[in-house]
């Protein structure tokens, strides 16, 4: 019996031992706790995630139009619902509109988190500082695309006084940051911008991570929305700066180049995929088409004509099958012009206009722009501005900035089964509600609508 | 236990002093004068055993006394008189019900009388009484507290198998009942088994029983035990054969909308020009026949007339004649077993072979399932070291057609007038993809693309496959006798699974001809290139699982002061391994096994789309390797104390690597302890109605886990390549799984036990009641989370429920002369509730009751909720209550009913269930029938979907009891057709009150007949059984009577089964 025990309490001792390596045995391969920096930048490539950008409103601003038998087989309510500008949009749904920014966000912090732990030394590599400038990056993208749609439009007198949204800095699900001020948030933006401006590489093996140029050319797209043009023409310069491509339509159309598109600097798409964009009763506004010149490439390399007449938007700038909704060489040029012309730099406008322009025109046809008044060159710019940047996801930003001017405010119109819809400038539902779940979830206050 | 011994000695002799006497004798039944082959006859330390024609002959010991025992006869010990004679010995035959019911938990056998915990055991009889091919179905309606859950929509099995003992004691995770088969876990499949193979089956349902389990037993366990052979038994076969034929499906008992009433809608739909946007599309979507026909009459290419007339004619047409005359087929299944066991003093084994082959009521589908099993067990030292070795290998093959889910995923659904052959039985065309008059126009170019065409009789060829599995099992064990009454064993498993699930399309088939044309590229030259090339596409899907379980264990039997101790203690250690892969070959040719190289990074335009630029060849590729460890450490003691106290306890404690680090530093044992008292053995006991009494009192815990979560922040990777989402980058990537928990551990169920075992005098009536308080604690719930925080729920171990429930059995002998008539009752209560959910009720979300989405604290895990209903206004139009008054705000009614404003009914799980089986037996004929009940719960009827109507999707029936007129709203509930899509307006009505009926009702679950012949003194042959069994014989009462069967609302009830089957034993 003695004997017994002696052996039991040695198998006892020798299978004790072994248990702790045996049990660290990770149950699923595939699994990993984010730690390495491979790990972090496998989930910064996570671009079905990463590389979105808020889409509900492409359908609500004025570049397009849908027959009554395009809205009604539109999926989703709250496609239809953006659509006529109903005050409730969601009919108790959730939104992805919201909730996929805030899970880049989330995303992003639990990678910074797992960056602080690293001791200091290896925070010089190139690799660190890349992946953590991206994150950075990411976060500013995704409150930039969450402040274009569930904040009110940015206005530098009153930004101080209004509500902005919550701002998350930690993963800790438990912290409930209230909306803050719309100056605070944009600031947030801009801090986090300007972090990842010292931290990102030059140049990016890839178009999806963020290089020095995509986020100059944020900081230049927040800028212009912020209505600080000084800065926005130094960050769109900067940017340019930096070496980026223009394609000319003369030789490649954007969408076809075999090796992507060059003209991009930054590739996302739109947030999720909503039913309008297969939908063929869809078309761009035909009095938009009609702005077009006849010499103007863009009107036949962007669009076709469907058999039933509409105007089809051939849509991915990227090839991507998701509507390209990043940044482009176009888009800094146009932010370029745009600013200069706002501070009073004529030449430097029409330059930047011109050598968009000239890429876009039938070549031998194409004459330079050129005007001595400021409203009339800013009038032009944001023309082309327009035209250029179709289905990319920025008219409703450019729509809520150019409404506080009378000069360039816009009402819309459309009809739906017969029934008449209007969309005053600087009206309230040019900012969406939030969601009743992040309402009724974090008690944050709703948007008047 | 009583022990009967009637017997006598026809010869008395005198008796003899000489020497060694040699003794010969035969054994006959006392009841019908059969021989009794097979027993075992001693005589001081000789023994011998009776041959086929039950004569032995035995050297007499020192004292001429000889015993002998005989499975199924008291044993009977004598003084032998005289050896001069062949010496008759009649035995008398034993009741089943006073053999000792042996119960095992896995990991020990025990006598009932010893445990204090609950146990079911379901014996040989009873799992023969049934046919089924799979074993664990011939559990339905035979053991009480369990219940084969039906009627669940998909998102509450989640993969499952449907069983639940005592109530669902989880939300998310596992809930199925831990299946034990031979003393370790089965991982494999559970079709695996060949039902003649098992010996009985023991179900254990509260924590005294089970938590020798520990984190693995919340759910209840099944403990399976396989037939081994005996020792001192003479060579034994049994062979039994049985085919069941099954009815062909009704297909029109679904209740489906008619042709007439959905041409009706595609006319109205078309008037609206709601498919305007289809049939412009560039993708040339497939439009119906009738949708085509109007297009044709509005562009002129056809007379109106002539449109109406076409579309007269098939206004009579139902596919389901269609699918009934070419897709379905009477079932009819064969199932042989053939068992061969013997032994001697030192050796016994079984052998076991099983053959299944089923042919499925769906068109080429089935199974063939072949499995064999050896269990060998030697006495290596007698009485000391005892080595037992098992081989079991079953190989299961699948034939799944899977030609009926084409035909029926279509964009519109499948068209109710569709008609599949013509006159002829010649195979027509259905648009499926692409509308065929635009592939005329492709075929007519004549570019040599593939035939485009979708005939789905046709395909239904190129559309089989077969899929395989097979299981092995190896099992040792070492048991040695260390000591009077100590023994150790080693036991070691290795059980291992591999699957082949690839599923191969055939080049002729529509999918393959289909993919290859859509990406043709048809050159200025008129050449073709074909990305996608010739031949085949295969889906590859292959896995394999393996288990090795290694446990060591001293069990005790050891009389302690006044008492018996039974103890064991052991030490397990146990790893899981799944592996899985898919991929997809191109060009494949089956019949030299190659495959051609695509370009999956490629992207190509369609050829019916030039303006798509970004098409891939499709690839399914993937990877799983997962890895479940375990270490354990167990104990179990019973002390049973003058005969008549019982003690029991046992702990448990349980590290895994999927729980997590914290968890397993805390590791907290999960533990039992019971009482028993077997109150008729007191002095003061003196009842002659219930001579034997029992009483019974357990207590403890057991666990489960959810394999889902960790304690630390995980991302998944994915395999970059060929995904459409990262086709820009091609990279591999990670997405967040789960947010940290450190706190994450197992789910906890604690068991209070209560039991009451009786008898009444000569077991005329004997049974149980137990009542049981189960409590689901530190459950993983979600937690409501605010979006902005980046994750919408947050899942930890928040949530508790409670289950309180009654399991009473009851056995009567009614009659026990020569006509027997005894009946087997139980009766199962269970009331599940959720005592805490931290997603609480906000108005916003009331919806998410009504339509069972969330738990609920206060109510069951699946409560019935509904609208308060209003009836249908004067235009037809669906009425709810807002703030309590009549209103047709639906999207506000959705949003912001609260609680308070719905209707509650209660529980959508059985709160009773229970069956009756009556037996009765008359000399050789014996003939049972089972009445199965399930009370106390609600079901919701399906009705008219106009959201999906108005989008082209036929809907149910009622359609046609719809309002049509004005004051129709006095006679029917089912709203008009709205004037556009309206999904609130819609549920209003399928979520009101008006469409909740009560669930309860007692159905006729089967008939059981069997005769059985008997041979006295032929060799070979020395019993047959004939029998014959008839399944699922329909509802007898009903509350509601909305429905055809309450627990299949879908119209496919389940279909009769006949069986006829034989047994013989040789």
């Amino acid at each position: 019996m003695k004997k017994i025990a002696i052996v039991l309490v040695a198998l006892c001792m020798v299978l004790g031992a072994c248990q702790k390596e045996y049990l660290e045995k990770k149950p699923q391969k595939s699994l990993l706790v984010p730690r390495k920096l491979p790990e972090l930048q496998a989930l910064l490539d996570n671009v079905t995630l990463m590389n979105r950008q808020t889409s509900l409103t492409w359908i609500a601003g004025d570049d397009f139009t849908a027959s009554d038998a395009g809205v009604n087989s539109f999926l989703s309510v709250s496609e239809r619902n953006s659509y006529r500008w109903n005050a409730d949009i969601y009919e108790g749904i959730s939104s992805s509109d919201w909730n996929v920014p805030y899970e880049q966000t989330f995303c992003s912090n639990i990678i910074l988190e797992a960056l602080a732990e690293y001791p200091e030394q290896e925070q010089a590599t190139q690799t660190y500082r890349s992946i953590k400038g991206a994150a950075l990056f990411f976060r500013a993208f995704a409150l930039y695309n969450l402040l274009q749609e569930f904040a009110v439009p940015y206005d530098p007198q009153t930004a101080a006084s209004v509500m902005g949204l919550p701002i998350r800095t930690q993963s800790d699900i438990n912290l409930k940051p209230g909306r803050g001020t719309l100056a605070e948030s944009y600031a947030q933006v801009m801090t986090d911008l300007e972090s990842a401006l010292t931290l990102v590489p030059e140049k990016v093996p890839y178009n999806t991570r963020p290089g020095k140029a995509a986020v100059l050319g944020y900081l230049a797209r927040t800028s212009l929305t912020m209505q600080n043009y000084p800065l926005a023409l130094k960050y769109a310069s900067d940017c340019l700066a930096q070496g980026v491509s223009l394609i000319d339509f003369n030789t490649t159309a954007p969408y076809l180049s075999p090796n992507g598109n060059v003209e991009l600097i930054f590739n996302a798409g739109d947030v999720t995929s909503y039913s309008y964009i297969g939908s063929a009763e869809i078309g761009l506004s035909p009095s938009l088409f009609d702005t077009y010149a006849t010499d103007d490439l863009r009107k036949t390399l962007f669009y076709f004509k469907r058999p039933n007449g509409n105007y089809y938007y051939r849509g991915s700038y990227s090839q991507n099958v998701a509507q390209f909704h990043g940044l482009a060489t176009d888009e800094v040029l146009l932010i370029k012009a745009e600013a200069a012309a706002r501070t009073g730099d004529l030449s430097t406008a029409l330059q930047a206009l011109n050598e968009l322009m000239q890429k876009r025109w039938k070549a031998d046809t194409f004459q330079p722009f050129a005007t001595n008044d400021q409203n009339e060159a800013i009038r032009l710019i944001l023309e082309h501005r327009r035209k250029e940047l179709v289905g990319r996801g920025t008219r409703w930003t450019d729509l809520r900035r150019l409404n506080q001017d009378p000069q360039f405010a816009v009402t819309i119109n459309r009809t739906v089964a017969g029934v008449n819809y209007v969309l005053l400038p600087n009206d309230p539902r040019y900012t969406y509600p939030i969601p009743d779940g992040e309402i009724n979830g974090s008690g944050i206050p709703q948007n008047p609508r | 236990m009583k022990i009967f011994i009637i017997g006598f000695i026809c010869c008395l002799l005198q008796l003899s002093g000489y020497g060694q006497q040699v003794l010969k004798g035969k054994l006959v039944s006392e009841k019908d004068s059969t021989t009794v082959s097979g027993a075992l006859i001693s005589s001081g330390d000789r023994t011998a055993s009776s041959d086929s024609k039950g004569e032995f002959s035995i050297t007499l010991g020192t004292q001429n006394t000889i015993r002998v025992k005989a499975m199924g006869y008291a044993d009977l010990q004598l003084t032998v008189k005289s050896v001069n004679e062949l010496l008759v010995i009649y035995l008398t035959e034993q009741s089943q019900d006073l053999q000792e019911v042996i119960v095992s938990t896995g990991y020990q056998q025990l006598p009932r009388e010893r445990a204090t915990g609950s146990f079911v055991q379901v014996d040989q009889q009873l799992l023969n009484r049934s046919v089924t091919t799979k074993i664990l179905d011939r559990l339905a309606d035979v053991v009480p507290g369990l219940i084969f859950n039906r009627n669940i929509g998909t998102s509450e099995t989640r993969g499952e198998n449907g069983i639940s003992v005592r109530g669902r004691n989880t939300i998310f995770a596992k809930s199925d009942p831990l299946i034990v088969l031979d003393n370790f876990p089965y991982e494999g499949d559970l079709g695996s088994i060949n039902p003649n193979d098992i010996e009985s089956i023991t179900v254990l349902r509260d924590a005294a029983a089970a938590s020798i389990w520990g984190a693995k037993a919340g759910n209840g366990v099944i403990v399976i035990t396989s037939k081994k052979g005996k020792y001192n038994q003479p060579l034994s076969v049994n062979f039994n054969a049985v085919t069941t034929t099954g009815q062909k499906p009704d297909l029109m008992l679904q209740p489906r909308m008619s042709s007439a009433d959905y041409i009706d809608i595609e006319r109205l739909l078309f008037s609206r020009g709601f498919y305007t946007s289809a049939e412009r599309s560039i993708n040339k979507p497939a439009l119906s026949p009738v949708v085509e026909l109007l297009i044709a009459a509005r562009d002129g290419k056809l007379t109106t007339d002539d449109a109406d007339a076409q579309i007269t004619a098939l206004k009579s047409h139902d596919v389901r004649t269609d699918l009934e005359k070419y897709y379905y087929q009477p079932s009819f299944n064969q199932q042989y077993g053939l068992q061969i066991n013997a032994g001697t003093p030192t050796h016994r084994y079984l052998l076991s072979a099983g053959y299944d082959k089923n042919r499925n009521t769906q068109v080429g589908n089935g199974l063939t399932r072949l499995s064999l099993r050896f269990n060998n067990n030697v006495k290596l030292i007698k009485e000391v070291l005892e080595l037992s070795t098992g081989v079991f290998v079953a190989d299961n093959r699948n034939q799944i057609n899977r030609a009926l889910n084409d035909l029926t995923t279509l964009s519109y659904g499948l068209i109710p007038y569709t008609s599949l052959a013509d006159a002829d039985g010649n195979a027509l065309e259905m648009g499926k993809l692409m509308r065929p008059a635009y592939l005329s126009s492709v075929e007519a170019l004549g570019q040599g693309l593939l035939d485009w065409r979708y005939k789905p009789l046709d395909d239904m060829c190129y559309r089989g496959y077969e899929t395989s599995l097979s299981d092995y099992q190896l099992n040792t064990g070492l048991r040695a006798r260390v000591m009077d009454g100590l023994n150790v064993d080693l036991m070691y498993q290795y059980a291992g699974q591999r699957f082949d699930d690839s599923e191969l399309r055939q080049e002729q088939s529509y999918y393959v001809r289909d993919q290859i044309n859509r990406l043709t590229i048809v050159n200025t030259d008129g050449s073709l290139t074909r990305p996608i090339p010739l031949g085949g596409i295969r889906n590859a899907d292959l896995g394999k699982m393996g288990s090795h379980n290694l446990r060591a264990q001293l069990s005790l039997d050891k009389q302690v002061g006044a008492g018996d101790l039974s103890a064991i203690a052991g030490y397990e250690i146990r790893e899981v391994n799944t592996y899985r892969e898919q991929y997809m070959q191109y060009g494949y040719d089956s019949e030299h096994a190659t495959s051609r190289v695509v370009d999956f990074i490629g992207s190509y335009k369609l050829y019916y789309n030039q303006n798509s630029a970004s098409n891939l060849i499709p690839n399914a590729q993937s990877m799983t390797d997962a890895t479940d460890r375990y270490i354990s450490w167990y104990g179990n003691a019973g002390y049973l104390w003058k005969g008549k106290y019982l003690l029991s306890g046992s702990a448990r404690v349980d590290r895994s690597n999927i729980f997590g680090v914290n968890t397993n530093q805390k590791g907290v044992p999960l533990w039992s302890a019971g009482l028993g008292w077997e109150i008729s053995k007191e002095g003061f006991y003196h009842s002659g109605i219930l001579p034997y009494l029992k009483a019974r009192l357990t207590f403890g815990y057991n666990g489960n886990v959810d394999r889902s979560l960790s304690a630390l922040t995980t991302a998944t990777y994915n395999n970059g390549s060929g995904n459409q989402n990262n086709r820009s980058t091609g990279l591999p990537y990670a997405t967040i799984s789960n947010p940290p928990n450190p706190e994450l551990r197992w789910e906890k169920v604690s068991i209070l036990n209560a039991a009451v075992d009786f008898a009444s005098r000569a077991n005329r009536i004997s049974g149980s009641i137990e009542v049981f308080d189960k409590k689901g604690l530190d459950l993983i719930g979600n937690s409501p989370l605010a979006p902005s925080t980046g994750r919408s729920t947050f899942k930890g171990n928040s949530a508790e429920m409670s289950t309180l429930g009654v399991d009473a059995a009851l056995k009567t002998l009614n009659l026990t002369g020569r006509f027997k008539w005894s009946s087997d009752i139980f009766l199962s209560y269970s009331k599940e509730i959720i005592e805490e959910y931290n997603i609480k009720s906000n108005n916003a979300v009331s919806a998410d009751y009504v339509l069972g989405i969330l738990p609920l604290a206060g109510k069951p895990q699946y409560p019935m909720f509904s609208y308060k209903w209003g009836g249908l206004d004067a235009v037809g139009d669906p009425q709810g209550y807002l703030n309590g008054e009549l209103s047709k705000d639906y999207a506000k009614i959705m949003s912001s009913a609260t609680l308070e404003e719905l209707v509650y009914h209660g529980p959508r799980r059985p709160v009773y269930f229970g069956a009756l089986r009556n037996t009765f037996a008359y000399h050789d004929f014996s003939f049972s029938f089972n009445i199965a009940y399930r009370m106390g719960y609600y079901i919701r009827r399906n009705t008219v979907n106009y959201n999906d109507l108005l989008a082209g999707i036929t809907t149910h029936s009622d359609y046609a009891l719809r309002w049509q007129n004005p004051g129709d709203e006095m006679l029917t509930i089912v709203p008009a057709v709205p004037a556009a899509r309206n999904l609130n307006r819609d549920r209003v009505y399928q979520f009101s009150e008006a469409l909740v009926d009560k669930a309860d009702h007692i159905r006729l679950q089967d008939i059981s007949f069997d005769y059985t012949l008997r041979f006295k003194q032929h060799k070979g042959i020395s019993q047959l059984q004939l029998y014959s069994y008839i399944s699922n014989l329909g509802i007898i009462w009903k509350a509601s009577k909305n429905v055809k069967d309450p627990d299949y609302l879908s119209g496919m009830v389940p279909l009769r089964q006949l069986s006829f089957g034989l047994r013989a034993t040789f």
